[in-house]
């Protein structure tokens, strides 16, 4: 090695410690891969004295390798030009050897053949450096001279390192994307959840307002208030345990009507499909078993000891296949019943509420035998 | 009733569009309190505006998320004949478009004192009867 050599060694090294820290600095800031590759190819060309760099991205369900960023290359070719992923190209080769590959004379060189591109630019020799990923290699950094050249080994280790850095930057880019998607997604929750909130304080206002205070003394409407407020609560706990915000009627029937069979199931006898409806569904079906019960509890078949409840529903499918829960709650052996004088929260939850927010059909029917209601709403599959 | 400050929104014709149905017949009882002629409550924008076509309401309570799309249209069309209207919605004001988005807006769930002050603002208070 001659004086003149050694110096120019020297100074390659220096320049190439000054872009590795240049890059290092700029590699933390930058938030676009975009910008991290084009100046990754900028300062190694610089470095290594070299005009030609390119930065290849695997794409491996394409079984192919892009041109993704470079400097000084036609126009046309960075963000274009494709490359087989296949070991007989240099990309493909240098993934595969997954250590750096040096070509000094890519007219002798025989492992791989040469792209037309890099013959267009007059490439004599290249060495390349596979970019790690966190599962999968992100690609391949390629260094291309237009002489052939002897790349010393420092010019290796510091693509080698150069490469590292680049990798750890895309990562880094990388994860801060993800994690502005995932802000921006929590953020949609967020508000989805608040309006929710505001909609359900809505609804406990409109059950506070529509429980009469007619004929009741104050412990009385507490009590129906709050009897109404457990049964929407009930059915919304489901709706927010469910996948999917779907609800099995079987499993909101449980639970509501809980209180009046825990000493004989036989007193509501339930013969209901499990099925799923949504959530809206779920809460007026909630709604509608709670008043069905306590009003049979007050006034009807619960209301003595021979009395008793069948209730029944079924999915029917009629008019153009729309799917349609039909739903029956019968009232036997109880006390002569009438209809109510006045039409209460009651009634209007179970006529015209029900059947506006379902889309459907309610009737309540006082038969000399019991209560009876019927109720079908269409039900359509998630 | 000389002192009674919902004097002024007797016989007021209010249309009252909200999907929640048990919301819808809160806020139509309010305002029957307060003796106001209710037109509606209806869930969608379509009825809302089969309503306005036949009768001409002096106000307007509008929720803005409706089961079928939101109730934007009915807003541009009760602006254009000059009916005023207030919103009241679990929404954020940033979150209203179109015609909704300079109008009175009220947070559910409904505030009975802000919604009559609310109305006794948007009607004129010496229309005649």
């Amino acid at each position: 090695m001659t004086d003149m050599d050694a110096r120019t060694s020297k100074e390659r090294l220096r320049s190439q410690r000054a872009a590795l820290a240049d890059f290092g600095l700029f590699a933390f800031r930058c938030e676009k891969i975009d910008e991290l590759l084009h100046r990754a190819a900028e300062l190694v060309s610089d470095a290594m004295g070299v005009p030609l760099v390119k930065v290849l991205e695997h794409h491996p369900a394409r079984s192919e390798m892009l041109l993704r960023s470079g400097v000084n290359w036609e126009p046309g070719v960075v963000g274009h030009e494709t490359f087989g992923d296949y070991e007989r190209s240099p990309g493909g080769y240098a993934l595969a050897a997954e250590q750096p590959v040096v070509s000094s004379d890519l007219d002798a060189e025989e492992r791989f053949d040469v792209p037309e591109v890099l013959l267009r630019h007059g490439v004599k020799s290249m060495v390349n450096v596979v970019i790690a990923g966190d599962a999968a290699p992100f690609g391949v950094l390629e260094v291309d001279a237009r002489e052939k050249r002897d790349f010393s080994e420092d010019d290796v280790a510091f693509l080698r390192t150069y490469a590292n850095l680049l990798a750890a930057a895309i990562e880094r880019v990388r994860t801060h994307d993800e994690l502005h998607r995932t802000a921006r997604e929590q953020g949609v929750l967020a508000r989805e959840l608040g309006h929710r909130v505001k909609n359900l304080l809505g609804l406990v206002r409109a059950l506070a307002s529509q429980t009469s205070t007619q004929g009741r003394n104050a412990k009385e409407y507490r009590a129906a208030f709050i009897d109404r407020l457990q049964a929407l609560s009930t059915a919304e706990s489901l709706v927010f345990e469910s996948s999917g915000e779907r609800v099995d009627p079987l499993t909101l029937a449980n639970e509501i009507l809980s209180p009046y069979r825990q000493d004989d199931p036989g007193k509501i006898a339930i013969r209901g499909a499990s099925i799923d409806i949504d959530s809206r569904q779920a809460r007026m079906f909630g709604l509608v078993l709670h008043e069905l019960a306590t009003n049979a509890a007050k006034y009807g078949a619960l209301s003595v000891p021979t009395g008793h409840v069948g209730l029944d529903w079924h999915l029917e499918t009629s008019d153009g296949d729309i799917r349609r829960l039909a739903m029956t709650w019968r009232e036997q052996d109880g006390p002569a019943i009438t209809p109510p004088e006045r039409k209460g929260f009651g009634t209007r939850l179970l006529e015209d509420v029900v059947a506006f927010e379902l889309n459907g059909t309610a009737e309540l029917v006082y038969g000399p035998d019991g209560l009876r209601y019927d109720l079908t709403f269409p039900a359509a599959e998630a | 009733m000389p002192n009674d400050p919902t004097r002024e929104l007797s016989d007021r014709r209010i249309l009252v569009v909200e999907d929640e149905r048990l919301i819808a017949l809160d806020i139509r009882d309010i305002l029957e309190e307060w003796g106001c002629v209710v037109l509606g409550p209806v869930a969608t924008a379509a009825a809302a505006l089969e309503l306005v076509a036949n009768d001409r309401p002096d106000c307007a309570v509008l929720d803005v998320q409706l089961a079928s799309g939101t109730s934007e249209p009915i807003a541009a069309v009760l602006r254009a004949d000059g009916c005023p209207f207030l919103i009241l919605t679990a929404y954020q004001r940033g979150h209203l478009t179109g015609a909704l988005q300079d109008a009175p807006m009220l947070s559910k769930p409904v505030d009975e004192t802000k919604l009559r002050q609310a109305l006794m603002s948007l009607l004129p208070a010496n229309m005649s009867r």
